[in-house]
């Protein structure tokens, strides 16, 4: 199977998961942003272009099943998925908990732009502070579920990544 | 001369990504309706999906609110344990027995004109994180609803629909500062603009000349006429009459219908008969 395959496929699980279980469970009425977080993934696994246009597509369903006008995420989520891929590679320290805190940071900060761009769209209206807290939450509980999802992301894009690459000396 | 990185050679594809999202955005806000039925039909197509996990996750999706709102259902308890107390003094009221007796009438049925209505379930809020005042309902266009029909309860207006896809539909509460209707007062007959304030009250702009007297509890109710709700759909009673106001006048006005614990719906469908 293909990489662009694998990630429809990613792609439509995800969009079902979030028109399904992650609306219905909700704490303090956030909900998991599923379509966010594989965005985020597949940028960091499959680099910046990759995940620039997998967010595009990402945040097309997004739209299609918030009733936003269709591109409205997608002014979020690419750019978002870019600098994701662009600090990854900046990064130093490679501890997991650092690679924890980037999801909460990321996912909170691409929920929140999302957010704020539809208000000045005039398609969401809710407070500015109720806004800020749900971005939070969202960020908190979508990096909870991240890790299982984290390693289908990579599945999906383990054939573009490239092996590990093995030197040898001829022999005289 | 070295090769580009992968920021680099991204910044094309983005700037495309980014000038196809703004020209979708602006053919969309402009009212495109391919994208619009092109969305429906992605809608469409989750819906019996969305159904049949709803169904299966029931039980679950009930322990899960229990938990998560336990707090708030303790709250709920109490207040409604303080409601209960003070309706059964005012029992012994012939005035009061009368007014509960219409009340629980109304709860089973919609008193107000012989409007034809098609009763709805709450789903829940629709997908996304930032759907205020928003709820979803289990009919659609296929049960014959289209956009812009009016919501109500037994207890009065609850919003109207704004997005009908087959299966479901999605309900802009009154409260929704998007919202507005044409209101008229009952005793002072003074007519007006309410709208949604973000909060859960409504507001009443526009129409209203300053030196209307208006009660405190006076009844507003749709007042039709060019509006799309029908007239006489209860809205609810004055809370704040601004009867000072030396410019413009803003009436507050509490709902009528409970809009945070809602179960059932009524929508009316004989919109163009009524209006």
């Amino acid at each position: 199977m293909t990489t662009r395959i694998r990630s429809f496929v990613v792609l439509v699980t995800a969009v079902l998961l979030q028109a399904t279980i992650f609306s219905e469970f909700r704490l303090f009425g956030a909900s998991v942003e599923v379509l966010l977080l594989v965005t985020i993934l597949a940028s960091y696994h499959g680099g910046p272009e990759h995940g620039a246009i997998f967010g595009f597509f990402a945040s097309l369903f997004q739209d299609a099943l918030t009733g936003a006008p269709f591109g409205l995420h997608a002014m979020v989520y690419s750019p978002l998925a870019v600098g994701v891929s662009s600090i990854e590679d900046r990064l130093v320290e490679s501890r997991p908990i650092v690679y924890g805190l980037g999801l909460v940071v990321a996912v909170t900060l691409g929920a929140s732009l999302a957010g704020f761009t539809g208000l000045l769209f005039g398609q969401t209206a809710i407070e500015n502070g109720l806004l800020i807290k749900r971005s939070v939450i969202a960020g908190l509980i979508s990096a909870a579920v991240a890790p299982p999802i984290n390693k289908i992301v990579q599945w999906s894009l383990s054939m573009s990544i490239p092996g590990a690459v093995e030197l040898r000396i001829p022999e005289k | 001369m070295a090769a580009p990185g992968p920021a680099e050679r991204s910044r094309p594809t983005l700037l495309i990504l980014l000038a196809a999202a703004l020209t979708l955005l602006t053919l969309q806000v402009r009212g495109a309706e391919p994208l619009d039925a092109f969305q429906q039909g992605i809608r469409d197509i989750i819906a019996p999906v969305r159904t049949v996990v709803d169904k299966a996750t029931d039980p679950i999706q009930s322990v899960w609110s229990g938990i998560v709102h336990y707090g708030e259902l303790e709250e709920e308890n109490e207040r409604l344990a303080k409601e209960l107390a003070e309706v059964r003094g005012e029992v012994l009221n012939e005035e009061a027995d009368r007014e509960l007796l219409e009340r629980l009438l109304g709860e089973i049925d919609v008193p107000y004109a012989d409007l034809e209505t098609v009763v709805a379930r709450i789903l829940g809020t629709p997908p996304g994180n930032f759907g205020s005042h928003l709820v979803e309902i289990d009919k659609g266009s296929d049960d014959g609803l289209s956009e812009g029909m009016a919501v109500v309860t037994g207890a009065g207006l609850v919003g109207r629909l704004e997005q009908v896809d087959r299966q479901r539909s999605v309900v802009i509460l009154a409260t929704h500062p998007d919202f507005s209707v044409g209101v008229r007062l009952v005793e002072s007959q003074d007519e007006g603009l309410a709208i949604g304030t973000g909060g859960d009250e409504m507001r009443l702009e526009d129409g209203v000349r300053l030196d209307a007297v208006i009660a405190e509890d006076e009844v507003v109710i749709t007042s039709g006429g060019r509006s799309r709700f029908p007239a006489d759909i209860p809205v609810g009673k004055v809370t704040d009459p601004d009867n000072f106001a030396e410019y413009e006048r803003t009436i507050k006005i509490e709902l009528a219908a409970s809009l945070e614990s809602l179960s059932f719906v009524n929508v009316v469908v004989d919109l163009e008969e009524n209006s």
